[in-house]
């Protein structure tokens, strides 16, 4: 139903597309001179000796431009003008094999199966060569590839382990399970947009977040930064992280660990197929449990005085957070209908104590949060659907999540853990349950035009609802008018690769339609309401170019013009304390990424590679709430800010022998509010007054930091195919500020300068098959916040025991 | 290889200078401007919005009329949102983020801002008051916003010498207004000798919706025990105040007490079923006086009084509505100017020289009386100017500019 009113919505907005599609077709026509009929096509599978498909293998045809990586099954499709070649295939860590081949006019040669011969143990050891991720970091995009395979040995969790990527900085406000907020240069909240394989998942529930899902699951995360490709639609305003789960069509890791607060974190992933009948099944599944009991440093508040006592180390009291998901799929893979159909669920849920507000002198003893969802998944895909060239794949989940937030208990706490009676509830009485539901659609179509272009369309529906309910506040009329928003990005972009270079120019059509309800006043004492409804179209487009000057040396560039659509509140208030503003444009951006990456192997031993970055973003029409207003209604989201983003980021990596690995990464970040003046519209009129931070750092911004790491292996240590790693990690952030530095005398409001130590060693027995880690985080015990007053964990272990199985 | 290596050094040293180089240390403090012994010292809070929030300063200043007010190197920040109160040379910041705390505000002995901190309330704190302007005992109510953040209504005095809390009252909210269609905000309060009179509207606490505008309503309690004795209605006016304002009731300095009705959409009425108006309770009464009604929609010069502070020989300096608010208006605190209100002689008298303006809503009417002048802060085009009124003759000069987006609180400390 809801489907149908909004391809009535497209048909309205059907001259734009063509505009659209207008811009393409001035780029095939240019192609298109040089196209000789008489082409034939050549397929083929590439698999390791194992029969393990090799996603990302490079596959060219010799003295053509002919040049493909094979798709996450191992396939290829070349078309070249007929006549005898030689077909070349290689991938890293692997021998690389040249068959000759045959091309005949107007026909497809199926070469059937090729296997390589593999080298290297891609899966355990620390790898420094060229591994599957870095196929994609050579597309034209600023994207940092975090191998994840690298750290299933630890016990991180995604957050952990992008924290220590350039751009990316991670706030958490405490430990396991804690609040925290992603910002990736500079961009934050909403901005910044989160796929499982593809799939939105913004709305999926906070025990779906990066802080639960365990290092294991994914097979690697790829962070685009500022520019997006169309396969991950979303109206992302600085980006997006995308979890690739793991792929492995037999496999089996099991990993158990225990460490200081009290924290377990257990996890199952393997998968299972059949590789004759094609049958499929995959499982992921894992549970996190802590008491975050770690000491605080505080002033407790005596409640007989109301005086705040002396500073003194306390223990958090009421912080414990347990977790647990289970991922089901189950299929087909490799049918002739099919490469690859699945049908699946999540269910997932957390329970959290809540210990202290916004900073750590609000204290609670007993509020408590909890979500929970269930997701059902289904996913195909399908390489030269109908016609050779043609690949189809669709992902869709329908997400159910319900959160509750409950505080019914009449006590108020201290730090000493003392307690006195209130009148209703420790702060607010709720029990507050907002449940959501989601259909979610990803479909991308690839057509493969020529041998060395292809064209792709992308589509994404979102299509939420919320319904909120508070048995403690019946009364409360923002529950009766639920809040709807449909949101609909469709890309299309055309790509070109021709030796060791590629490009691609893409354009996005966003699409909106939110539903809500506002209050008329009419002049009694009673509120009434009546429904509203908005729609909104915009249009995005960038491009991303990148290519070697040398064999070693890569340069990229891309931009993209990009939006943040509003959310449903945003635009249409929710009928009671914020009006609607009809007015009210998306966030906007113009995001610019200029890269290099060069790595060279001076001597055979030792490698090293380096990359830089510099990223440039115009921000535009931030939605604001407006801070003016001392009214408790009439306020109103709002257009406002213009924010100038320079930055650089570097990143070095040195290897020697494969056993000493080092890396350095900084960011330096200048992130300038450049709105000159502020201009407020209201029932009282407009204003246009001064803006007192024109022209200074945006407060509350981390804008400089780091890590440092260096890893030693030592090979067949105890046995033969055993391996003792140890690692040492630096986390570095400099200090910032809460509020804006030029304003007041001696502004204390700072986030201090953070410095974590974190080791590790790590024993791998019959060439990882067992594994046993001991993690110390913060090994200094310093005081490490990243949020303005709450105290983040000091020294903590963690002892961790895994058994990997591949076959 | 071997140059590898020392390529690798330098790289590992270049590396550490790179972090440690960061770690140089804050440039402190440029001194404060001193001040002269002839000098008086205002204390000033104010909020400034920037694209990315509002933050609030207590600065100070011997000169509120001329130059700049500015908050760039100077004033101390005031965490979260915050309230202001006078009493015993003290400038009390009360806010924060989470809890709600006090930040008493003092000159130390180079006349220079000090702050004690330690204070804290249990719950947000409506209004805080030194009710007889002694200095030694401040009085402070928090009223709970809505049935699920508290059922009571919490008194407190606070001895300003030990900034501390020497005595509380729990008043159940729903002895004061029994009803289960109204919540009650509380709109300003006065002590006179062993009596405490309160203000407060009802309305709806989700929709802010008020049914009830027929009657102007006193609660009386007990003090310094804050012991619930009753409730005094009068129907020929709404009730007194309105949203988060203080300006409900007034004390004069023989003992009658003025409550100031305005029932106005633009301060958030959603119907205005009486006309705007004062009445008064008598020296040494506890009932409204019958004889006694001032009508200032009807009054020359009148309006709705939004906001006001009492200036002394039954006056009041007052903002107070040009037009007649419509209800377009809700909200809106617009179409404002200054006036002294006569409250014995039931005269209004437009106060010259200051331009029509827009209030903050309420909460922030920062006005001081100071030597037979009254201060307070106006913005016109987006510039906040201090306008200092002469009483005597009802006319304002324009003074100083302040550096922010508004005026939250001004008192003057020497």
């Amino acid at each position: 139903m809801r489907l149908r009113s909004s391809l009535n919505f497209l048909q309205l907005t059907s001259p734009l597309y063509k505009g659209l599609f207008a811009f393409f077709f001035f780029f095939l026509t240019d192609s298109l001179a040089g196209y000789a009929q008489n082409t034939g096509t050549v397929s083929g599978k590439v698999t390791d000796t194992g029969s393990r498909a090799i996603e990302f293998a490079n596959v060219f045809i010799k003295g053509t431009e002919a040049a493909v990586q094979t798709n996450a099954d191992g396939f290829f499709s070349l078309a070249a003008q007929e006549g005898d070649y030689d077909l070349v295939i290689s991938f890293v860590g692997y021998s690389s094999k040249t068959s000759r081949i045959r091309i005949t006019a107007g026909r497809t040669t199926n070469l059937g199966t090729i296997a390589l011969s593999g080298s290297l143990n891609v899966d355990e050891v620390l790898v420094t060569g060229k591994t599957q991720n870095t196929a994609i970091k050579e597309e034209g995009f600023n994207v940092t590839v975090l191998d994840t395979k690298k750290l299933y040995s630890t016990s991180a969790d995604l957050n952990q382990a992008l924290n220590r990527t350039t751009g990316i900085r991670i706030r958490e406000e405490g430990g396991v399970g804690s609040n925290f907020s992603f910002s990736l240069n500079g961009f934050s909240g909403k901005q910044v947009k989160f796929f499982l394989d593809g799939i939105p998942m913004d709305n999926f529930g906070s025990s779906l977040t990066l802080n639960n899902l365990p290092v294991t699951m994914a097979e690697r995360v790829e962070v685009y930064k500022g520019v997006l490709p169309i396969h991950l639609g979303a109206d992302a305003l600085g980006g997006a992280v995308n979890i690739v789960t793991r792929a492995n069509p037999n496999f089996l890791d099991v990993s158990y660990g225990v460490g200081s607060f009290n924290t377990h974190k257990a996890s199952v992933n393997g998968a299972f197929t059949n590789l004759k009948s094609g049958l499929t099944f995959r499982a992921n599944a894992f549970y996190n449990y802590s008491d975050n009991n770690y000491k605080v440093d505080v002033q407790p508040i005596n409640f007989t005085t109301g005086q705040r006592e002396a500073m003194k180390e306390v223990e958090r009291f009421h912080d414990a957070y347990k977790s647990g998901t289970l991922q089901l799929e189950g299929g087909v893979t490799g049918k002739k209908y099919a490469d690859l159909f699945l049908v699946g669920l999540i269910a997932s849920g957390n329970d959290k104590e809540i210990q202290t507000g916004v900073i750590m002198d609000q204290v609670f003893g007993a509020r408590t949060t909890r979500s929970s969802s269930v997701i059902p998944t289904v996913k195909y895909r399908k390489a030269n659907l109908f016609v050779q060239g043609l690949d189809l794949s669709l992902y869709s989940a329908y997400n159910m999540t319900q959160n509750q937030f409950v505080d019914t208990t009449r006590l108020q706490y201290n730090w000493n853990q003392e307690t006195r009676e209130t009148s209703t509830a420790e702060f607010n009485r709720t029990q507050l349950k907002n449940r959501d539901k989601e259909g979610l659609v990803t479909a991308n179509l690839s057509y493969a035009l020529f041998p060395s272009q292809s064209l792709s369309f992308n589509y994404v529906l979102s299509d939420f609802g919320r319904k909120s309910s508070d048995v403690e506040d019946p009364q409360n009329v923002t529950f009766r008018y639920p809040q709807a928003l449909n949101k609909q990005v469709m890309g299309l972009a055309w790509q070109l690769n021709k030796n060791r270079f590629n490009a691609t120019a893409f354009s996005k059509l966003y699409l909106l339609n939110a539903s809500s309800f506002e209050q008329i006043s009419d002049g009694t004492g009673e509120p009434n309401f009546q429904p509203s409804q908005t729609k909104t179209n915009n249009i995005g487009y960038g491009t991303a170019l990148a290519g070697f000057i040398l064999p070693q040396l890569q340069v990229k560039a891309s931009y993209e013009h990009t939006y943040r659509l509003p959310e449903a509140i945003e635009l249409l208030g929710d009928g009671l304390f914020v009006r609607r503003n009809s007015a009210l444009k998306p966030e906007k951006s113009d995001n610019v990424n200029v890269g290099a990456a060069y790595s060279f192997k001076p001597h055979a031993d030792h490698q090293f590679a380096l990359e830089a970055n510099y990223i440039y973003r115009n921000s535009d029409d931030y939605i604001r709430l407006d801070q003016r207003q001392a009214q408790p209604v009439d306020r109103q989201y709002i257009n406002m800010g213009n924010v100038v983003t320079n930055g650089v980021e570097g990143d070095f990596r040195y290897s020697w022998k494969n056993r000493l690995q080092m890396g350095l990464n900084l960011t330096y970040q200048s992130i300038l509010d450049k709105e000159e003046f502020l201009t407020s519209t209201n029932l009282t009129g407009t204003t246009v007054y001064k803006n007192l931070g024109y022209g200074y750092r945006i407060p509350n911004m981390p804008y400089l930091f780091g890590n440092a790491e260096v890893g030693y292996s030592f090979t067949d240590l105890g046995a033969k195919d055993n391996v003792l790693t140890l690692n040492y990690n630096l986390n570095y952030v400099e200090e910032y500020f809460f509020t804006w530095e030029h304003l007041g005398r001696n502004n204390q409001d700072m986030i201090p300068r953070q410095v974590a130590h974190n080791v590790m060693v790590n024993y791998a027995l019959q060439n990882g098959k067992y594994g046993l880690s001991l993690e110390c985080r913060n090994l200094t015990d310093n005081k490490l916040f990243d949020n303005f007053k709450l105290q983040k964990p000091g020294r903590s272990f963690f002892l961790r025991a895994r058994y990997f199985f591949n076959n | 290889m071997k140059s590898t290596i020392k390529q690798l050094a330098k790289f590992s040293f270049l590396a550490g200078v790179v972090f440690t180089s960061f770690s140089c240390s804050d440039n402190d403090n440029d001194d404060p401007t001193p001040v002269a012994e002839s000098d008086k010292v205002f204390a000033l809070g104010v909020g400034v919005t920037t694209s990315t929030a509002t933050t609030n300063y207590v600065v100070q200043t011997s000169n509120l009329m001329s130059g700049t007010i500015s908050l760039t190197g100077n004033g101390l920040l005031q965490e979260g949102y915050r309230d202001y109160a006078f009493g015993g040379g003290n400038f009390y910041s009360i806010g924060g983020l989470g809890i709600t705390d006090v930040n008493t505000i003092s000159l130390n002995s180079s006349n220079q801002l000090t702050t004690k901190t330690g204070l804290t309330f249990e719950q947000a704190n409506n209004d805080f008051i030194d009710p007889t302007g002694a200095g030694t005992t401040m009085v402070g109510v928090s009223m709970p916003a809505s049935p699920t953040a508290g059922l009571n209504a919490n008194f407190y005095t606070v001895d300003i010498a030990s900034n501390s809390i020497t005595n509380r009252a729990n008043v159940p909210m729903n002895n004061i207004h029994p009803s289960n269609r109204d919540w009650l905000f509380h709109t300003g309060m006065q002590v006179r000798s062993n009596q405490l009179f309160q203000t407060f509207y009802p309305v709806n606490y989700t929709t802010y919706a008020t049914a009830n505008t027929d009657t102007c309503y006193v609660a009386i309690y007990s003090y310094p025990g804050f012991g619930l004795q009753k409730v005094i209605k009068d129907t020929r006016t709404g009730p007194a105040g309105a949203f988060n304002n203080r300006s409900g009731i007034f004390k004069t300095e023989n003992g009658d007490l003025y409550t100031v009705s305005n029932s106005s959409y633009s301060n958030g009425y959603s119907q205005s079923t009486k006309p705007a108006g004062i009445l008064r309770i008598a020296a040494g009464s506890t009932e409204f006086d019958q004889n006694y009604f001032f009508n200032t929609d009807t009054a020359p010069n009148g309006g709705k009084i939004a906001h006001a502070i009492y200036i002394g020989n039954n006056k009041l300096f007052a903002a107070i509505t040009t037009v007649a608010p419509t209800l377009a208006d809700r909200w809106s605190d617009k179409n404002l100017r200054l006036a002294i209100v006569d409250l014995s002689a039931k005269t209004i008298t437009p106060v010259a020289n200051a331009p029509q303006f827009t209030g903050n809503g309420g909460r922030s009417f920062a006005a001081l009386l100071d030597e037979g002048k009254v201060y307070t802060a106006i913005s016109t085009n987006g510039v906040v100017n201090i306008y200092q009124t002469d009483v005597a003759t009802a006319t304002a000069t324009k003074g100083a500019v302040i550096e922010g987006s508004f005026l939250g609180g001004i008192a003057r400390l020497k």
